[in-house]
């Protein structure tokens, strides 16, 4: 099974999204402790909807909240970069000390810096088409989910996922239509 | 965002009109000039960050602590002024290749 730590950015989107349970029972999701203050902690102190949501999702998905890790290979990458917040730092370390597979996240500056250094990555709506493709969501729901996060997404982003989940799969897809 | 971000004194010329602007606002909100004029200046700086969000110069933890904000807030702001985040073509791109493995 897969090893994904998660950042704010990309929890909250695939929590909104309505899909993220099923993401927690394909793979491992690791949510560092400084990511789960952001997404659940001070969503709920400012009474988000979401946030309430996320916490049960994540509490009922058996979720590792991983307490501040220090990794040389973080620090390296992190040296002189400004640009990312106390979550998007902390996921980093969780990723190398915990040897994990990819991070999920739709932060552009943060993918900016993932990519550059060629770590895997998941953005929400790749997942949602994942799950799909992999038959763990129906075609309507993740039609559904992914218009739940379309106001938070660029709409070329949005179009090429649509296009993914309306186009025929093979065969064995029968039942879901 | 837990606690009130340390503020520090700084000497600023400010524009007459900007402290007339400052003045009606604090007679219209009932509070003082100072918290007028700050109000106002964090309004500027939230522009500015979601700018900078949008380009993908700034993460939206980093454009949430800048602004003493949650990432839920950062988020709604940004669908609010219909700015554009979140990874681009690409990104999706490289991460579907990924996903086949990951979750496949």
């Amino acid at each position: 099974m897969s090893k994904i730590v998660a950042d704010a950015d990309g929890l909250i989107k695939l929590g909104k999204s309505g899909v993220l349970g099923c993401l927690l029972s394909a793979t491992e999701v690791l949510v560092p402790r400084a990511v789960y203050r952001e997404a659940v902690d001070a969503g709920k102190k400012e009474m988000h909807e979401d946030a309430f949501e996320l916490e049960k999702v994540l509490s009922e998905g058996g979720v590792e909240v991983v307490e501040d890790q220090q990794d040389g290979r973080a620090e390296k990458l992190l040296e002189g970069v400004t640009s990312l917040g106390v979550g998007e730092r902390a996921t980093l370390h969780v990723l190398f000390a915990r040897e994990a597979d990819a991070v999920l996240t739709d932060d552009k500056a943060f993918l900016n810096l993932l990519g550059r250094a060629r770590i895997r990555t998941l953005v929400p709506a790749a997942a949602i088409v994942s799950l799909f493709e992999t038959d763990r969501l129906r075609r309507a729901k993740a039609i559904e989910a992914l218009g739940r996060i379309e106001g938070l997404s660029r709409h070329e982003v949005y179009e090429a996922a649509m296009e993914g989940l309306i186009r025929p799969k093979e065969p064995k897809e029968a039942s879901d239509r | 965002m837990n606690e009130t971000k340390p503020t520090k004194p700084y000497p600023l010329r400010i524009p007459q009109n900007l402290m007339e602007l400052a003045d009606a606002k604090s007679r219209a909100e009932r509070t003082d000039r100072s918290t007028a004029l700050r109000q106002l200046l964090y309004a500027g700086a939230e522009e500015y960050v979601l700018e900078l969000l949008s380009e993908g110069r700034i993460s939206t933890g980093r454009a949430a602590d800048i602004l003493d904000l949650s990432v839920h807030r950062i988020h709604e702001l940004a669908h609010r002024h219909e700015l554009k985040i979140g990874g681009t073509l690409d990104d999706y791109h490289r991460s579907t290749e990924s996903a086949r493995e990951l979750i496949g």
